[in-house]
């Protein structure tokens, strides 16, 4: 994983105006909307194009870096929580 | 306030306001049948399984639709010469309304129903604003 890469985008998106969590949440609302489209052709909507798997792997990455832009605006470490969020899950069902 | 409750007053005209809404309703209905979507045609006081299904269905279209209209607004800080094509966002509006009035018609509302609970609603948030939460 190139962090540096990620704290580069970082930067750049601060740059170019968007100031704080709230405003790099907008990013991640229109990305989900991405994955419904994604998911509603995969699912045979017909008034959906032909959307396949690379769309949505495309989708789900473009998601993950608003996130990982989010929760550096708040200084909070993206990969931390994800592990937290792992452990807490794996309890949850059942894991040891 | 004086305004908006012009406005309100001029806008909810109880009647004409429940056919418009009744007659998108209709619309609605008819499209779905064609699309064999078996839009409940009666009010459901129990939520079959099936419909889960399908609200969960409308409700996915309607986040997929929601993201279509925000990318028809120019919000993007780093994008330059964006245009804001009012018409294409219109459109999308309509799609979400589509889907809404789909999610309606599955949990059992009808017009009437929409309407007041509108109503209600507006007034719970207009004393919310004179009262605070």
């Amino acid at each position: 994983m190139d962090i540096k890469k990620l704290e580069y985008i970082f930067e750049k998106v601060k740059q170019s105006g968007t100031k704080n969590s709230l405003q790099q949440f907008i990013y991640t609302v229109e990305e989900i909307g991405e994955i419904a489209e994604v998911l509603r052709s995969m699912y045979g909507d017909l008034r959906k194009n032909n959307l396949h798997h690379n769309h949505l792997i495309q989708e789900i990455g473009d998601t993950l870096i608003t996130l990982y832009l989010l929760s550096k605006f708040e200084d909070l470490d993206f990969f931390e929580i994800f592990e937290f969020a792992i452990n807490k899950e794996y309890k949850r069902w059942g894991g040891k | 306030m004086t305004y908006y409750k012009e406005n309100l007053e001029y806008n909810l005209k109880r009647d004409n306001d429940t056919n418009n809404l009744k007659y998108l309703f209709e619309l609605q209905k008819s499209f779905q049948s064609l699309l064999k979507s078996n839009i409940p045609q009666t009010k459901l006081h129990v939520i079959s399984k099936y419909n889960i299904e399908q609200i969960k269905n409308q409700i996915l279209a309607l986040y997929d639709e929601v993201g279509e209209a925000l990318r028809e607004v120019p919000w993007k800080p780093w994008k330059f010469n964006q245009q804001f094509n009012v018409s294409k966002f219109k459109m999308e509006l309509i799609d979400i309304f589509h889907f809404l009035i789909n999610l309606f018609l599955l949990s059992g509302m009808n017009t009437q129903e929409v309407i007041n609970l509108f109503k209600n609603k507006n007034k719970i948030n207009l004393r919310r604003q004179k009262n605070g939460y």
